[in-house]
């Protein structure tokens, strides 16, 4: 794998990101350590900061305060190399529409410096495997919400990172699809790749990670290997414990059967 | 389960169903009522920002305008027959503005019927709720202002044609906007066909080449109200249904009742039969929703096509090249503003040569550059979100910026040089060739550096959103921007080409013609300049200033946010009184653009041009109705009092950035 970087450093390491809007705080002081070959899974409620900590921890979005380093390289001061080392899948993306999927995997793959052939050969394997090839000549705007989440997971995959990024990979992806993209990211960590992602199912998170964090109000409540965080508990149980929630739905609402 | 809900939990079945909801005084609600309340809430909602200086500028121009429309009732016509004449031939003009309005605006944006496809409503109660919100706002306020002509009119003919005027008035407000929705949902239609598409921007290419030099082709028109067709046109502009309200008004005057009531009660049941037009139109795209719309299936040859461009741009910088040039072919958007920037050029040079003036016609592939400019300004807003797959890539932000200049360079540069040919063979000018190779480069530079420059200075983000009406677009708060930004362009792409066209103009005036052509070296070293430079400035901002960009791409121009440091309740109400300041200096900001623009463009240097060579034609441009030795010195004054103008929006704008950064 390509990029130098500091032997033993955590495949992502966050410390104290903050980031305010407006007079809302939406990240405030996250610290967050991803070792490197881990399978990190981060929960939280929606409106948690997930979206925002993730946006910072790539450089797409500017902490207030806080630095965000990936295999010990700064992703603020030393973009060029920090971003060659990840893959990244945001929240709600747009893609250049009225491009195809081997097109735009084309555009992008040699934008970032891969040789024509190879980002050809991969593609070609990708859409494959993610089931996108029968969409050959589909442009991106005609897809549904699956097949953007599926080419923007190929989008990631191209260049083959160290780590990957994904802000609810699982969200609005059927069922066979998501098992796919499981056993994907499945072998890609047992290659000795890392994988951050998202999510506010807890069963998926338990099912897949050694490793959670819980993000919620904006704090880390909680993070490390998921059997240390559930502590012969449910992981479910312990969210809404650490989340201090409960469950609503009870009140009002009489007219609703009416 | 403790949780379901069964009809027996309910209290009080009886009593009131929706405690807490919208009252009901008995049967459904007016759609009429909540649309117009809605469409208030939205419109009190966006007075602020660049949305706000938008809708007063454009505000202020329309009632001007209307103010003069309604003065023309004042004015004594050598008869009554005359006076109706002329009043009907300028609310034909008006009637035709209304019904073309909504192609260059976009219709409007509050209130999109996308909206409503699931409210369980009739179309024709929804389509009558939509029409009674169409009245509250500034055109419609506008157009009740010009349309008081008739009112004006008929109380100088006497009481009874002052009390018909009345209803007149109000069923010429209720044509044109009938007429206005009507036109949309059409070109709404139509502009999914290809046909259509081509028509739509070819319309609007038109209106900007008539907006442009269309008071050259006046003295056409005037010498055709004037001449032998007088009587014929008279009787047009009357028989017309733009017309009708004046006739009856001067029916009135002779009594002729049975004519009066005609007129009246033709117009009340044209507004009838468009509404009905208007209402099926509106039920066809409600059954059929905004799924289907924008379905865009991969054309033939396609295939073909992108192996043939992948031979061309196998490098980084190409394959950015090779995606922005597939954009610009299969975009329906930026394929929309080539084709008006084409057509606008075209019209522009063409539409004076209807009074027999063809000393604008070679510039019609300059003004093809400059209009093509004037429409990327916000290249990066086209792509809105997806601004992230630059930003994630390392390092890749210069090789995007030139790539995306190139791509504009290819698309336009070309069409710009092949219409300056064609136009400068079909009517020869020879001393028009100097000029337009030393202009055109630097126009194009100008233009390649300027797209993505602006476009990340101000983003105004226009996300491409399958289905929909493709004449949405630009009428929300980017639209606004957008706009601005687009005029800046184009004045800074004409003073772009100063140094160039200054070099001709010595040689010219030198009468020495190796000068003349070093004009084409200035034109191509300034644009090279410009493009270098301004392209990396584009570069540097993308670079510096990425996430800060990406979340206005993403969030809206509005919704943008730059970080905001915690606040103590009295900084608080410090920065509420800042912002309700700002709220006014945005009002003056966009007050004086228009002014300062209307100042130093058309009232002073094109009446500086014009008095020094073509003084006869004196169109619209007040310096030229003095006495000649009075002419230079007042339009040169425009300029002064229109760049003054403008410097004190700059400052304006310095000053909030200054406040921001505290």
């Amino acid at each position: 794998m390509k990029g130098t970087v500091a032997e033993g450093a955590p495949a992502l390491r966050l410390v104290g990101l903050r980031k305010r809007f407006g007079g809302h705080t939406a990240v405030d002081g996250v610290d967050l350590v991803v070792p490197s070959g881990s399978f990190y899974g981060l929960v939280g409620p929606n409106g948690a900061g997930k979206t925002t900590a993730l946006s910072m921890a790539v450089g797409l979005l500017r902490p207030d305060a806080g630095s965000s380093a990936v295999f010990g390289v700064d992703v603020w001061s030393d973009p060029v190399r920090a971003k060659a080392l990840v893959g990244v899948l945001p929240d709600g993306m747009m893609l250049p529409e009225r491009l195809t999927g081997p097109e735009l995997l084309h555009y992008l793959g040699r934008l970032r410096g891969l040789p024509s052939a190879t980002v050809d050969a991969r593609a070609e394997e990708l859409l494959a495997v993610l089931e996108l090839d029968e969409a050959g000549r589909t442009p991106v705007i005609d897809y549904s919400t699956g097949m953007r989440k599926k080419i923007g997971l190929a989008t990631a995959l191209l260049h083959a990172p160290r780590l990957l990024v994904l802000d609810e990979p699982f969200e609005a992806v059927d069922p066979v699809s998501a098992a796919t993209i499981r056993v994907i990211l499945r072998r890609f960590v047992a290659a000795g790749g890392s994988v951050v992602f998202s999510s506010h199912v807890m069963a998926l998170v338990e099912q897949l990670c050694d490793h959670v964090g819980v993000i919620a109000g904006g704090r880390v409540p909680a993070a490390g290997p998921v059997e240390e965080v559930r502590a012969g508990r449910g992981l479910e149980e312990v969210f809404v414990e650490l989340v201090g929630g409960r469950t609503g739905g009870e009140e009002g609402l009489s007219w609703l059967a009416s | 389960m403790a949780g379901v809900l069964k009809p027996s939990d309910v209290p009080n079945p009886g009593g009131p169903r929706h405690p807490g909801g919208p009252r009901h005084s008995g049967g459904p609600l007016n759609p009429a009522v909540v649309l117009t309340g809605m469409k208030l809430a939205v419109l009190r909602r966006s007075m602020s920002g660049p949305r706000a200086a938008s809708l007063i500028a454009g505000g202020v121009g329309g009632v001007l305008t209307a103010v003069g429309t309604a003065l023309l009732g004042l004015v004594d016509f050598p008869a009554p027959e005359s006076g109706v004449g002329t009043i009907a031939l300028v609310l034909l003009v008006w009637t035709v503005g209304w019904a073309l309005g909504p192609t260059l605006t976009g219709g409007d944006p509050t209130l999109r019927l996308s909206y409503f496809t699931l409210v369980p409503q009739r179309p024709r109660r929804l389509a009558l709720g939509l029409l009674a919100a169409s009245f509250v706002g500034i055109t419609p306020l506008v157009g009740l202002i010009a349309f008081s002509v008739l009112i004006v009119f008929g109380a100088g003919l006497g009481l009874l044609p002052a009390l018909v005027s009345v209803p007149a008035t109000l069923l010429q407000l209720l044509l044109v906007v009938v007429l206005a929705k009507l036109s949309l949902q059409c070109l709404g239609s139509v502009a999914r066909t290809r046909l259509g598409w081509e028509l739509s921007a070819l319309l609007v290419g038109l209106v900007c080449g008539f907006l442009n030099t269309g008071w050259f082709g006046l003295a056409f028109f005037f010498e055709l109200l004037g001449g032998h067709w007088a009587p014929v046109i008279g009787t047009v502009v009357r028989a017309l249904p733009s017309g009708w309200s004046v006739v009856a008004v001067d029916a009135a005057r002779r009594s002729d009742w049975a004519l009066a009531g005609a007129c009246l009660g033709g117009l009340l049941a044209l507004c009838a039969l468009l509404f009905a037009a208007w209402t099926a139109l509106l039920s066809r795209q409600l059954a059929r929703g905004t799924a289907d719309g924008g379905r865009t299936a991969a054309r033939r040859g396609a295939a073909r096509r992108s192996a043939r461009l992948r031979a061309v741009t196998d490098s980084p910088a190409g394959a950015v090249l090779g995606k922005e040039l597939r954009l610009w072919a299969r975009d329906p958007r930026r394929a929309r503003f080539l084709r008006i920037a084409l057509w606008s050029g075209l019209f522009t040079g063409l539409l004076p040569m209807l009074g027999g003036f063809s000393t604008v016609l070679p510039w019609s592939g300059v003004v093809l550059a400059l209009y093509a400019g004037a429409l990327g300004s916000s290249l990066y807003g086209l792509d809105a979100g997806a601004l992230w797959l630059t930003l994630v890539a390392p390092g890749a932000e210069r090789i995007d910026v030139r790539a995306r200049q190139w791509a504009w360079l290819l698309v336009v540069g070309p069409a710009a040089l092949l219409l300056t040919v064609a136009v400068t063979l079909a009517v020869p000018n020879g001393w028009a060739w100097p000029w337009l190779l030393a202009t055109l480069p630097a126009v194009l530079g100008a233009g390649a550096g300027l797209t993505p420059l602006t476009s990340l200075l101000g983003p105004a983000p226009f996300p491409d959103l399958p289905g929909g009406n493709p004449l949405d677009g630009f009428s929300d708060e980017s639209g606004d921007q957008a706009r601005m930004q687009s005029l800046a362009v184009l004045l800074l792409q004409l003073a772009a080409a100063l140094p160039a066209a200054g070099v001709v103009l010595a040689g010219t005036l030198l009468h020495n013609a190796p000068l003349r052509w070093a004009g084409t070296a200035v034109g191509l070293g300034t644009g090279l300049l410009y493009a270098g430079w301004l392209g990396r400035a584009a570069r540097h901002r993308l670079e510096t200033r990425g996430p800060e960009l990406l979340d206005v791409m993403r969030k809206g121009v509005r919704r943008g946010t730059e970080p905001a440091p915690a606040r103590s309740p009295e900084e608080q109400e410090q920065q509420d009184l800042l912002d309700g300041l700002s709220r006014r200096r945005t009002a003056l900001a966009g007050l004086l653009v228009t002014v300062g623009m209307l100042s130093v463009a058309p009232q002073g240097g094109v009446a500086l041009a014009m008095s020094l060579l073509a003084p006869a034609n004196r169109s619209w441009f007040l310096a030229l109705y003095l006495p000649p030795e009075w002419q230079v010195p007042v339009a040169a004054g425009f300029v002064l009092l229109g760049t003054v103008c403008l410097f004190v929006v700059y400052r304006l704008i310095r000053a909030k950035h200054a406040t921001a950064r505290e």
